[in-house]
This record gives C-alpha cells, sequence and structure tokens, in this order.
C-alpha cells in the first residue's frame, strides 16, 4: 500500500512540476522584425512608407533592365560579343538585332520593376489616405505617390503597350487582365492633373529627387508628346503648354554642356528628377564598368577594373560634328593614365586606341585580332568619372532634363507649324555645345539633335518609335516588324497569371 | 553345494547391474568451433536439485543419474542443450559435449526512440551499424564511416573539403525548401552536431527509417531519425584507451587543362587564327600551385571504468585535418565525460554527460567564379601567365574580365573561424516497480562562433602601371546558438501468463532553442597588418555594414506508444505523438502523428520451431505519418524590417528602408509524410546469415516552400505555404553473411542495395498556378541566367531541362532537335522555351555497398566498396573550360582544341554536356596487426593499422568526380538542384592513414 501511495505522489509530482512550466506555452518572443499588424509604429513612419515606390527608380539603370530596354535596342549603344565575354547566351545581341522573346533577360527585369512598384504604391496609397486628411505632410506624400505611381505605368505602356491597372491594394484582383493602353493613358494624365497642386513647388538649383510639379509637368509633356504613340490622338499644344510649366520653374541650361554631368551634380538647374546615386549609400549607377575597358582603371586611377564592352555606334558618334562639345564625353583614339603617359594594352600587345569601327555584334577569338575586339568602340564618359571611382558613381541621374523639356518644346512646334519653328529653341541648345548651326530645322534635325544631346539618357527607343524610325536597319540589324515596337508579356508573368493573355503580337 | 555356488554367482553379477541403476557420469564440455575446454558450465538433473558444474578443465562429474533422466547443459553465450540419459551412457559411463555458440544477434538492443527492443522484436525499418563495421580510417565526419552501411541511408559528399559537411538523405528527397537532413539524437539528447562527436568514442548507430518509426518523434522525424550512442563506463575494470593515427591526403584527380607547352604548340600551329596571342613567358601548372599534400593527424585517449554502483567514461580527442587546397585546415579538440550512479538501492540511475568541443577552421573561397574564388581562378588562368614577377610580386594582368592570380589570393585572404560547443545532459530513471519506470532527462547545449574575414587592399603593376586589383574588405561576425530540454517518460512494462508482453511508454517533450547574432564589416583598410583584428581600420563604412539578429522556436510534444506482442510470434505496436510548434501559423500549430506496426516471426510457430537453420523470419508492416518542422522561424507571420538603405529625396541623405519581407501565413503547417513500408527480417544458420528487405511507399504532402506571388494583391513578392507534394517508392535490401567462421579465419561479408524512384505530384498544390520552377543556374564567363534544371509535376527532382544536342553545322554552329521534329541552330532558339526539353535526370537508379571484414589469426582486413548507378551530371565545367572562345584568353580543356573547324560556345543547357556519372569506388581499405596475446600483458591490446579511403574510382564520367550531393544544393528559394559540376567542388582526395589502437 505504501509503495502505492509513493507512486501517485510521484506521478502527482511530475504532473504538477510539468504544468508548472507552462508546458503547451508555444509563443515565440518577437525581436529582430516588425509584425505587420504593428507597422507603421509612428509618423515618421508612416510617411517613409512610400519609400520603397519612390526608391525603385535606383535600379533603373543596371538591375532593373529597362535602360538596356531603352538603348541597346536602338542606334546608341552597341554591347557586341568581345571573344568569351558578352555573350551572356545572346541576351544582348538579341536587343541589337530585336530578335528578343518573352524570357530574354531584359524584360523580365523591367517588368518585374515596375509590377514591384505600382502594388506597393497602391498599398502606400491606402495606408496615406488615411492621414491625409489631418496632416499636409501626409497629404503630399499621397499626391507625391499617386504621381509616381503614375511614372511606372507611364514605363509600362511605353514598353508592353496594353497592362493590367490595379489601382487598389486591398481586394484587388489576383489576377488581373490587361486594360488597353490608351485607357490606361487617360487615366494616369487625370491621375496627375488631380495631384499636381499638391506637390511641392520645385527648389530648383537644390534637390531634385522627389516628386515635385517640375516632375510631374515633366511626365504630363512625355505623356502628351506621345500620345499619337499610346492613343492614336496627337497631343501636341497640350506638350507644348506641359513644358512651358516646366520652364515657369526656373530652370536654366548650364553654360557647358558636361556640367549636368558631373559628380556633384546634385544642385544642377538642369536637373528636374533625378535618382540620387551615391557610391556608397545608393548604388546603381555603373556605366562606367560596362563601358570602360580594363586598363581604363588606370586613365581614372579607379579602385576597381571595368567591364570593358559597351560602346556607342559607330554612325551615332559620326552625328557629332568636329567641333561639338558634347564630345567631352567620348573616349576615342589613345587613351592614358592618369600622368598622362600612353596605356599600353600588353595582352593585345600595342597601345590602347578605342576606334569608332567595329567590326561585328559578334566577335569570336579566332576571327578578331585581341586588340580588335578588346579595344573597338567608341566609349561614353559623358558622366564624369571621378579620380578613384570605385564600382559605382555618385553622379545623379536626370530621368527628366531640362535640355530634353526644350527639345520637346521644339519637336511640338514642329510639328504643329512645320519646319523652322522650333530654331530659337534648338539653337540654345546647339549654341552652348557650340554645335554648328544651320536653320530651317526640320523633323530629322530635331530627331539628330536629340540623339546628340541626351545620348545614352534613356529616350532614344521611344524617340525612334514616334519618329517612326525603330524598325530601320542599323550596323547589325535589319529591318524589324512594328510590332517590336512593345517588348513581349515576360514568360514568367504569363506562367503566374494566365489572364495576362493573348501574348502581345508577333511573339 | 553346487546351487549355492551358482546363486553365489549370480548375485555377484546382479550387484553390479543393481548399482548400475543409479551411476555417476564423468565427461568434458567444450566449445565446437574452437574446440576448448569451458569451465563453468552448469548441468543439471531436469525436475530435480541435483547439479553441478565443470571445472577448470571443463570436466563434470554428476551423481545419482538414472537412465531416463534429462541432463541440462547451459552456459552463458552458448545454446543450452538437453541430453536424454540412456542405457548405452550409462554402461559407458562418460558423457562429452560441444557446445554451440549463441549468436547474440537476435538479442542485440536497437534503439527505438525514448526506448529499446531487441532486435528480434523490432517491428519497424530499423537498423543498427556498430563501430566494429563502420569505415576505418581517417574521416572528416563521423558518418563519413556509415557510407554503404545502411540500406536506404545515402551517404555523399561532394568533394573532399575537410571543413564541408556530409550529406545524409533517408530514402530520398522530401522537401523542397525545408531541410531534408535526419534527426540526430546522441544519447538521448537532440540538437547537437554529429560532426563534434570522436569517432572514436561512437560505438553504434541506430537508425530509423520509416514514418511509422519516427512518429514518436513526430514533426520532426520526416527524414526519418539517426541514433549515435557513445561508449560508457562499466563496472568491470579500469581501462584505458589510446588511438592515434597519421593520414596523409592527395588529390585523387585534377582537370586535363593545358600545360604551357602544349598550349604553346597549339598557338604556334593555329597561327593564323592565333598569332597575336600574348605569351608572358611563364610555365605554370596552376592547380599544382593551389593543391597540397594534407597531413592530418589524430589523438585520442579515453578512461574508464566503474564500480557496481557506479561508472565513468572521460575521453578527450584532438585532430588536425589539412586540406588539399592550400591554407584550408580544420582543428578540433573535444572532451567529453560520462557518469552514471545507481542509488537507492539500485532503484535510481542517474547518468550525466557533459562534452565540450573546440574547433578552428580555416576556409578558403571557392564556390563560384568571382575574383576570390581560388578553384575557378586556378582553372580559367593560362599556364604562360607566371606566378611571379621577376621582383617576387605577383603577376597580374588586364587579359580578361575577372581574371586573378589564385596564389596571391590564397597567400592573402583570412577567413577563419573559432567555435566553441558546448552539450551537458542529465538523466534520471527511476524503478518505481519492478514493472514500473519514470524517467527524466534534462539537456542544455550551446554553440558560439566567431568568424573573421579580411581582403587586404592590393595593387599590382599592369603594364607598368600600379593598378588597384583589391580594395580591401574586413568582416567580423559572431554568432550563438543555445537549446534547452526536456523530457519525461513512464514506462509500464509487464508479461502476463508468460505469453503476453507488453509495454506502454507515455511522454511529454519541451525544448526551446534560441539563437542570435551580429557582424560588422567595412572596405578600404587603412592598414593590411591590421587587418579585421580592429575594424576601426575601414575607411569606406555604408549604412547595412553592421547587422544582428535574433530569434526563437519552442516545440512541445506528447506521445504514447504500446508495444505488444503474443509469444514474440505476434507483434503489434502504436504511437499518437502530438507535436506543437511556435514556428507554424496560428492556425496549424498543433499536428497528431500516429503510426501503427505489425509484425509476425513465423520461425517461433510450432510448425518451425524444430527448424534448424531458420533462426527468424519476420514480416512486418507499418503504416504511419510524420512531419518536418525544419524551417525558420517567424515564416508565418507578415513581417517588415530594414530592407536596404535608401535616400531621402528632400535631404539626399541616406535612410533606413523598411519593408515587408514576406507575407504572413497563418495556416503554415509541418509537411506530412506519410509512409507505408513491409519488410521481411531473417536470419538463417545461427545468425550466420541474416539480413532484411524493405519496400516503402512515401508520400510528402504539403511540403513547404517559398513561393513567389504575384504582389499586385500581396504586401510582399513572397510567402512560404504548404503546397507541393513528392512521392517516393523504394526496395531496400540487405544481407550479411558470415562466409567463413573457422578458428583462425573469419570472413563476413554484407551487401546493401537501395532503390528509390521519385515523382514530383505538384509544386504548390494548385494555389499558385506553377507549371515549373527552373532552378540550377549556371554561371561563368559568357553564361549569365541559363538554368539547367526544371521542377516539373510528373518528373523526379534533378530533372535536366534544356536543348538537345543534334550536332554541329558545317560552320561551326551548334544544333539542335526542336521539339518540332526539325532540326535548328541553337542561336536561333535560345530566347525561349519552345524547344526546350527534358535531357537528363541527376538522381540515382540505384545505390549499393558491400562490405567485407576478413580476419586471419592476428590480422584482419576490412575492404568497403560502393555504386551508385544512374545518376546524370551536367558537366558545367567542361562547357566553361572547352569552350574553343577562350583560346588566348584563358585555360582550355583538350576538347576546346580539338574541334576541326571553329565551334564556337555553347552559352545554354545542352544535352551535350549532360553525363553519365555512374561510379564503382572502393571507399576504404583497412589492413590492422594485432599483436599476439602471448606478446602483451594480460588484458592489454595493441593493434596497428594502415588505411586507404578512396582508392579507386571506376567511372566514364569525365571530370574530376562523380560524387553528388543527391539532396539539393538549396539557396533558400525553393530551389533544389543537384547534380551540376561547376568548377566548384573542393576536390575529392586519396587518404593514405596509418594509426594505432591500444587498450589496456
Amino acid at each position: 500500500m505504501k509503495k502505492m501511495k509513493n507512486i501517485y505522489k510521484f506521478i502527482l509530482v511530475l504532473f504538477v512540476s510539468i504544468s508548472l512550466t507552462n508546458c503547451t506555452e508555444l509563443d515565440n518572443e518577437i525581436s529582430d522584425f516588425i509584425p505587420g499588424d504593428a507597422y507603421p509604429e509612428n509618423a515618421e513612419q508612416a510617411i517613409r512608407v512610400a519609400n520603397p515606390v519612390f526608391g525603385k527608380t535606383q535600379s533603373l539603370l543596371d538591375g532593373g533592365g529597362w535602360w538596356f530596354l531603352q538603348v541597346v535596342s536602338s542606334d546608341e549603344a552597341v554591347a557586341p560579343t568581345r571573344g568569351s565575354d558578352w555573350d551572356d547566351g545572346g541576351k544582348w545581341r538579341v536587343l541589337h538585332q530585336h530578335t528578343w522573346g518573352a524570357t530574354t533577360e531584359a524584360v523580365s527585369q523591367t517588368w518585374g520593376l515596375i509590377y514591384d512598384a505600382v502594388p506597393r504604391a497602391n498599398r502606400a496609397i491606402e495606408l496615406l489616405e488615411v492621414g491625409a486628411a489631418d496632416n499636409p505632410d501626409v497629404a503630399q506624400v499621397l499626391a507625391q505617390t499617386i504621381v509616381s505611381r503614375a511614372y511606372y505605368y507611364f514605363l509600362a505602356i511605353d514598353n508592353f503597350g496594353d497592362v493590367p491597372f490595379p489601382r487598389t491594394f486591398t481586394g484587388a484582383d489576383e489576377f488581373p487582365s490587361r486594360t488597353p493602353r490608351a485607357e490606361v493613358y487617360n487615366a494616369i494624365v487625370q491621375d496627375i492633373l488631380d495631384n499636381i497642386d499638391l506637390l511641392p513647388v520645385p527648389k530648383v538649383g537644390a534637390s531634385s529627387a522627389g516628386i515635385n510639379q517640375g516632375t510631374a509637368y515633366s511626365l504630363l509633356a512625355k505623356l502628351y508628346l506621345n500620345a499619337e504613340v499610346y492613343t492614336g490622338t496627337p497631343m501636341w499644344q497640350q506638350a507644348y503648354d506641359a513644358c512651358e510649366k516646366v520652364k515657369d520653374f526656373g530652370y536654366a541650361l548650364e553654360a557647358n554642356p558636361s556640367l549636368p554631368f558631373i559628380t556633384n551634380n546634385t544642385a544642377s538647374s538642369e536637373n528636374i528628377y533625378t535618382i540620387p546615386f551615391d557610391e556608397d549609400k545608393y548604388r546603381g549607377f555603373n556605366f562606367h564598368m560596362r563601358t570602360l575597358h580594363y586598363l581604363s582603371q588606370q586613365t581614372f586611377d579607379m579602385e576597381v577594373s571595368p567591364w570593358n564592352g559597351f560602346a556607342v555606334l559607330e554612325d551615332t558618334y559620326n552625328l557629332f560634328g568636329s567641333s561639338d562639345l558634347r564630345k567631352y564625353g567620348m573616349l576615342v583614339g589613345q587613351q592614358k593614365t592618369i600622368a598622362g603617359v600612353d596605356i599600353v594594352d600588353e595582352v593585345a600587345g600595342e597601345n590602347l586606341i578605342f576606334t569608332p569601327y567595329i567590326p561585328a555584334v559578334l566577335m569570336p577569338a579566332s576571327e578578331f585580332t585581341s586588340a580588335v575586339l578588346r579595344n573597338s568602340g567608341v566609349r561614353i564618359a559623358k558622366w564624369e568619372i571621378k579620380v578613384g571611382a570605385r564600382d559605382n558613381l555618385s553622379n545623379d541621374f536626370a530621368i527628366f532634363r531640362f535640355a530634353d523639356i526644350l527639345l520637346m518644346q521644339a519637336e511640338a512646334l514642329v510639328r504643329m507649324n512645320g519646319n523652322g519653328a522650333g530654331d530659337d529653341i534648338v539653337n540654345q541648345i546647339k549654341n552652348r555645345s557650340n554645335a554648328q548651326i544651320t536653320g530651317n530645322y526640320n523633323l530629322q534635325d530635331i530627331l539628330d539633335e536629340r540623339s546628340r544631346e541626351l545620348l545614352w539618357e534613356g529616350w532614344r527607343r521611344n524617340d525612334l518609335i514616334r519618329f517612326g524610325e525603330y524598325n530601320k536597319s542599323w550596323w547589325e540589324k535589319n529591318d524589324s516588324p512594328t510590332t517590336r515596337n512593345i517588348f513581349p508579356i515576360p514568360q514568367y508573368a504569363i506562367n503566374a497569371n494566365a489572364n495576362l493573355l493573348p501574348q502581345n503580337a508577333g511573339y | 553345494m553346487k546351487n549355492f555356488r551358482i546363486f553365489l554367482f549370480n548375485v555377484i553379477l546382479l550387484v553390479p547391474a543393481i548399482m548400475f541403476a543409479q551411476q555417476t557420469i564423468l565427461g568434458t564440455v567444450s566449445e565446437s568451433s574452437s574446440g576448448s575446454s569451458l569451465p563453468g558450465v552448469g548441468i543439471i538433473i531436469k525436475g530435480s536439485t541435483l547439479g553441478t558444474s565443470t571445472d577448470f578443465d571443463g570436466n563434470y562429474s554428476i551423481e545419482n543419474v538414472n537412465i531416463g533422466d534429462i541432463l541440462e547443459f547451459s552456459y552463458i553465450g552458448f545454446k543450452t542443450q538437453e541430453i536424454e540419459v540412456t542405457k548405452t551412457i550409462l554402461s559407458i559411463g562418460t558423457f562429452n559435449i560441444e557446445l554451440i555458440e549463441e549468436s547474440n544477434l537476435l538479442n542485440e538492443i536497437v534503439l527505438v526512440g525514448y526506448g529499446t527492443a531487441k532486435k528480434k522484436d523490432k517491428t519497424g525499418a530499423a537498423v543498427k551499424v556498430d563501430s566494429k563495421d563502420l569505415i576505418q580510417g581517417a574521416l572528416t565526419d563521423p558518418m563519413q564511416a556509415m557510407q554503404g552501411k545502411a540500406a536506404g541511408v545515402n551517404i555523399t559528399k561532394q568533394g573532399g573539403d575537410p571543413n564541408g559537411g556530409f550529406n545524409v538523405r533517408i530514402r530520398g528527397a522530401a522537401g523542397f525548401a525545408a531541410g531534408g537532413d535526419p534527426l540526430y539524437v546522441v544519447n538521448g539528447v537532440r540538437g547537437i552536431d554529429p560532426t563534434t562527436i570522436a569517432p572514436e568514442d561512437i560505438v553504434s548507430y541506430d537508425i530509423l527509417k520509416d514514418a511509422a518509426s519516427t512518429a514518436i518523434y513526430g514533426a520532426d522525424g520526416a527524414n526519418g531519425v539517426v541514433f549515435i550512442t557513445t561508449k560508457k563506463g562499466s563496472a568491470q575494470r579500469v581501462k584505458l584507451t589510446f588511438n592515434t593515427y597519421v593520414a596523409i591526403d592527395d588529390i585523387a584527380n585534377d582537370l586535363g587543362l593545358q600545360s604551357a607547352d602544349s598550349y604553346r604548340g597549339f598557338i604556334a600551329d593555329n597561327q593564323d587564327k592565333y598569332g597575336d596571342f600574348s605569351d608572358a613567358g611563364g610555365n605554370v601548372d596552376w592547380q599544382n600551385a593551389i593543391f597540397r599534400t594534407g597531413i592530418s593527424q589524430n589523438y585520442n585517449f579515453a578512461m574508464a571504468g566503474g564500480s557496481d554502483s557506479s561508472t565513468y567514461r572521460a575521453s578527450f580527442t584532438t585532430t588536425n585535418m589539412e586540406g588539399v587546397i592550400k591554407n584550408s585546415n580544420k582543428d578540433r579538440t573535444s572532451a567529453r565525460l560520462d557518469l552514471t550512479q545507481k542509488l537507492l538501492d539500485d532503484k535510481i540511475l542517474v547518468t550525466v554527460g557533459l562534452a565540450g568541443t573546440i574547433e578552428e577552421n580555416k576556409y578558403v573561397n571557392y564556390g563560384g567564379n568571382s575574383g576570390t574564388d581560388v578553384l575557378f581562378q586556378a582553372f580559367q588562368r593560362l599556364p604562360t601567365d607566371p606566378i611571379y614577377n621577376a621582383d617576387g610580386s605577383y603577376f597580374e594582368t588586364s587579359r580578361v574580365f575577372n581574371y586573378y592570380n589564385p596564389v596571391a589570393i590564397l597567400d592573402q585572404i583570412q577567413n577563419d573561424r573559432d567555435a566553441k560547443k558546448l552539450a551537458a545532459n542529465a538523466r534520471i530513471d527511476y524503478d518505481i516497480t519492478d514493472y514500473l519506470t519514470a524517467n527524466l532527462n534534462l539537456s542544455y547545449l550551446r554553440n558560439d562562433d566567431e568568424s573573421t574575414y579580411f581582403e587586404p587592399k592590393y595593387s599590382s603593376d599592369i603594364g607598368g602601371v600600379s593598378t588597384l586589383i583589391r580594395q580591401g574588405y574586413g568582416k567580423r561576425a559572431y554568432n550563438n546558438w543555445a537549446q534547452k530540454m526536456l523530457e519525461a517518460t513512464v514506462t509500464y512494462k509487464n508479461t502476463f501468463a508468460d505469453l503476453h508482453n507488453l509495454t506502454v511508454l507515455g511522454g511529454y517533450s519541451y525544448r526551446n532553442e534560441n539563437w542570435g547574432g551580429f557582424f560588422a564589416q567595412g572596405r578600404n583598410p587603412i592598414s593590411n597588418s591590421l587587418g579585421s583584428d580592429n575594424l576601426q581600420n575601414f575607411e569606406d563604412l555604408q549604412l547595412g555594414d553592421i547587422q544582428s539578429n535574433k530569434g526563437e522556436r519552442t516545440d512541445i510534444g506528447f506521445f504514447l506508444r504500446a508495444m505488444y506482442d503474443y509469444d514474440s510470434k505476434y507483434y503489434l505496436t502504436a504511437m499518437m505523438r502530438r507535436d506543437g510548434s511556435s514556428v507554424f501559423g496560428k492556425n496549424n500549430q498543433w499536428g497528431w502523428f500516429p503510426s501503427i506496426q505489425v509484425a509476425w516471426n513465423i520461425a517461433n510457430e510450432n510448425f518451425l520451431e524444430n527448424s534448424d537453420a531458420l533462426d527468424l523470419l519476420k514480416i512486418r508492416a507499418s503504416w504511419g505519418i510524420s512531419g518536418n518542422t525544419n524551417i525558420d522561424s517567424y515564416l508565418h507571420l507578415l513581417r517588415v524590417g530594414p530592407s536596404g538603405t535608401g535616400i531621402d529625396p528632400e535631404t539626399e541623405k541616406p535612410i533606413v528602408i523598411l519593408d515587408y519581407y514576406n507575407n504572413g501565413n497563418p495556416d503554415l503547417k509541418w509537411d506530412a509524410n506519410q509512409e507505408i513500408n513491409i519488410g521481411i527480417d531473417y536470419s538463417f544458420f545461427n545468425n550466420r546469415l541474416n539480413g532484411a528487405f524493405e519496400f516503402y511507399t512515401k508520400k510528402v504532402t504539403d511540403m513547404l516552400s517559398v513561393y513567389d506571388v504575384p504582389t499586385e494583391t500581396n504586401y510582399a513578392s513572397r510567402v512560404f505555404y504548404n503546397g507541393g507534394e513528392i512521392k517516393n517508392n523504394g526496395i531496400e535490401f540487405n544481407i550479411n553473411g558470415d562466409i567463413f567462421k573457422k578458428q583462425n579465419f573469419n570472413w563476413n561479408s554484407g551487401l546493401t542495395f537501395s532503390k528509390n524512384t521519385q515523382e514530383v505530384v505538384s509544386l504548390d498544390g494548385g494555389k499558385y498556378n506553377l507549371d515549373f520552377r527552373d532552378v540550377g543556374y549556371i554561371s561563368a564567363p559568357g553564361i549569365v541566367g541559363v538554368a539547367t534544371q526544371r521542377i516539373m509535376p510528373g518528373e523526379k527532382l534533378g530533372t535536366f531541362f534544356g536543348f538537345e544536342y543534334a550536332g554541329v553545322s558545317e560552320e561551326g554552329k551548334w544544333l539542335i532537335h526542336g521539339n518540332d521534329g526539325e532540326l535548328h541552330f541553337l542561336d536561333d532558339v535560345s530566347q525561349s522555351d519552345e524547344h526546350k526539353k527534358i535531357i537528363g535526370n541527376a538522381l540515382p537508379d540505384f545505390q549499393m555497398g558491400w562490405s567485407n571484414y576478413l580476419n586471419y589469426k592476428n590480422w584482419d582486413l576490412s575492404l568497403s566498396f560502393r555504386a551508385v548507378v544512374g545518376h546524370d551530371v551536367y558537366n558545367a565545367t567542361k562547357q566553361v573550360f572547352g569552350n574553343a572562345d577562350y583560346i588566348t584568353q584563358r585555360n582550355v580543356l583538350d576538347e576546346a582544341l580539338l574541334v576541326d573547324g571553329y565551334v564556337g560556345g555553347a552559352y545554354q543547357s545542352l544535352s551535350y554536356y549532360i553525363e553519365d556519372g555512374s561510379f564503382i569506388r572502393l571507399d576504404n581499405i583497412n589492413l590492422g596487426y594485432s599483436l599476439p596475446d602471448d606478446v602483451l600483458a594480460q588484458n592489454m591490446r595493441l593493434r596497428f593499422y594502415a588505411s586507404v579511403n578512396n582508392v579507386f574510382t571506376l567511372t566514364n564520367y569525365d571530370g574530376i568526380d562523380p560524387e553528388f550531393n543527391f539532396n539539393g544544393g538549396d539557396r533558400g528559394n525553393g530551389e533544389i538542384f543537384f547534380g551540376i559540376d561547376q568548377y566548384n567542388i573542393y576536390p575529392k582526395t586519396r587518404t593514405v592513414t596509418i594509426g594505432l589502437n591500444f587498450d589496456f
């Protein structure tokens, strides 16, 4: 009997001790992240809720794929396969030859960038609407977010035509189908018009990284200028008027064409809307790595060796007159070290000389000498490469620049009133660049001036399409069908959402 | 007078007859195999209290024996024999007998989770491997000793990195993203890293393979359970052990790249194409320059002893392993102490274990193709580029993108780690009554490690100009992890009516893990000598250079198991476990894990009882569900946190951006592994031949994985979700036989075979319309964003997907067979999936192991073979270095030089580069000599041995080594892929070891 009592006692003790330790408690402490339902924790975080939306522009130039689609598919830049470098499964050659497909990387990346930004914007807008009535700071951020979203949708219709167009977050359709281009166009134009007065007034010469009224009118100008492409109905007058509004803020051309592109160009009077790159804190600007030769490291005393690839097309290079100041940004001929000594390419066995002539877009080592495949092509140093540069630059990149606005105005005038109507404006640009002034500029002249002034700034494809030139042949590219004016919906997006079908024509 | 004489004669005749009726029998008892006599054998007259035993010489004499009595001879370790006394025996008066050794095999104890069972009674698919059966020699990891020893337990290691672990997979991959490692339980404690245990301390491995057995571990049992038991003290006498070895490691195979002569010769023969080749005048075998002969040593010392009421064992082991890539190293020192103490009249047994390990690792970067990856840089570098300049500085050149001197990398980069692990556990077993025991098991584990990484600032002369090669970077990191565990069980064990055996176990388990860590990094050091030892050294700091993390998880389980058998003939085991874990969503934190096992030991049936040949023939069937909780914590919550830095648009100052990491999923739960297992255990001829068959079908549903979701409606672009489903079916077979068992010569041989067929049933359970997932991206100069494998429903994991090679056109362009039956140029079709198809599979068809142990007098020899057959390998190394486009820029394989007419590189996933990786490998030969007993003192044993690991490999595979982890490289993105040889595998080595074992 005693033994039995001991057993019961023992079992009782066991159970009691177990239950005292909270034996079924599974909740864990949350330490190194904020649970979603507690976010935003305060007003400061609330205002910052839209920052990931604005910050998406950081990826436009490199990992985002957008810049490659605009520039490498045009006659402005080529990324030839030099020996075994830059083949990458042909993804650069197809951009040049207009033979891309639904799995081409830059196409997928661009779509991904846009549809990463858009839902974040929708979500941020919902969060901000809550506080906007009471707090003017929040109301301003709300307006900025709406205009930012309009910018991304502009990229969407510019590149893909009919696109999915969600405008809310909560309760949005998980598998949206595509909205016609014109409908999206009208909606975003209206969004901008509705919110423009809530945006801050730009301070020319201060930071232009934020969305302000200058940004909004510039975006409107771009939309109106391309209205014929997007909707079939041209809106040249509205484009001209929007440009006038931009001018009213006091932007001005710099005295020298290189000044808007220096390393510390934040205060440039030409900046309207920039991506505020910084080599340490806001990385993503690495054109110099893609275009410069390995040994250009010695020219700029860089801390890393560039990747030797991208160059400008010879014909585009030849559009510049011999006295054009804008050639400062073109590296051609004998390259020198920072001390002024001629650089020798020891692998090619000769001096490092960049030649404008590039023999082919595919240059295997068995058919071309090292010198040719390594050193051909004029390289672009339009954005200052500072001494001691590393793998990212600190120069701000202007998405909207005043010189562009001026040329858009000139174009609108010529479109409406015929040749010569834009001469005054175009000559302002030509004057400050010491370019050859003639007169009676027609559309082709406008297009060429845009090529010279806005080289590698990301507008070439958009321009060529508007002028009807995108399908012509140049260098290693043949004539391409007009269906190539928009890119295919990426395969991965279709796989995730079958409502995106049918695919764009021609793919 | 005549009558009286006759009467007297008859009486005289009769007297002996009467005397013979109760006689004494004498004799000798000896051992049947060796013939030596057995002292202490018990002899009794059955049914009486009369008995005796043999003396020192094995002689006995027993009195008062009658005709018809049964004499029973019994001795521990030998089969009891019963002899009926006949008239003949009595008349002879002597009877000698030989006793046959009883194999302990069937009575061997196997661990079944929170308890044990005799091998003959087990009802699940469990395997035991004893220390004597393990592979010998210098092992970088105790799990290496198990390769090929247990069917269905597939242990592979890609390459020979001493700092890289082994991959253990039981019965086929069972997950996309969640880890597939089995649960390791060391002396009853979970969470201990098995690599911290010195192989000399291990007694045995017990492995539970089927879900019905592992269901006792509930939500952790899906990948199998491996029990490791270490040696304990004994009450007999103090025993000292000393083991030591020296091992020499060399690479087993290198890549067939060009030498300086062959490269120059080729260029000279092809001046028309390569006339402007820039020859830097060197003559270097770069593989030779980065490899070395690694010399490793190991010392193990143990002391064990005890008394009737307590035992102890203390051991100390230190190992230094040198890898064959220069500057890669692993030093490990561990000590353990195990004590047992009986209390309260032997009713309570207290067991205490303490173990500590200190490890110092020196790592070498080799996993990719960046500027600091030594293997890639060494493979690609031209043999005509010298290592050093005339002034002794490293030779560097701008020959091509990402081309750096690997000797400089090895000499300059520091990548070290210092780790400490502590494990403490205490266990109390209390025999409450004869049939009721209670048990409490407490343990505490703690791991800490600290890492240091430094790349010095480094400039070199290129073309006469000093050019910066590396900017310099440093990082220090510190991590810690701790686990507290409490387990309590009560066991009831009884036998009713001598026939019904019942064991009932009930228990509770509580486990809490917590971890934390931080790191700091910087760039551009002002002083290379300060390195990362003083982090103030770095001039470039950015937001995000300081990071830290912290988290915890809790797992709780309740379990109940009943094991019943009827007269060791019919068995039934039923288990149920209820498990909860904090890593799952609020709606699904708890789950049930049932299992049931039945078995029938045909050999014990009456109709087979007299069969001498058959010792065990047990048929068993089991069904069970186990789960997998091997995922990160907190994934079920919508999480927001710092995610990079941004610029405040107004002030252009850097700010921290808060963003959503992943979507919440309150339904997140364990993945369910449902398995049916049918097995046959057999043992014949006094256990001289034994083994098992297993057939299993295993279905994993609700597999955990990461999915990309449309962000139109979701906060984040990723969610963790239970969606996938994989089926595995297989057979396992093992047979073990004592081919010879004589006094002077033994030969034991064992064969294991396993075949697993797999099918991915669904990628996402239908929720995200995921038809496939591209994985296995290869990366090389010119090859970016090319995926070689695709996970799709209806196929196995590891399915290669790409273009099917159809030859080369006359102009040297690659041709493929399109899906329309036509030939196409590869370049024309590479931008879409239209003509891609399945071109191979990386999973093996079957795996086999064959082990042999031979023993002749004082010599012993063991041989372990292993074969893995039927797996394909994507030889990306050949695709990269067999590329004729590289000539004059990089080193190439013979393949690139042998093309007739120019064939440029193929920069897509192509079947041309898929090869059969089947191989047969002699994993280990071990030859040992034990000094004879008469040379040594009593109880001393000294054995010398020599061992070779990775003796030879028979394979058709063209690359360095055909062995791969068939479990997957997981990038944590639901990307599980394997079987890709991408110049990032630490070379496999051949090791020669000599050592000695000494105990006394």
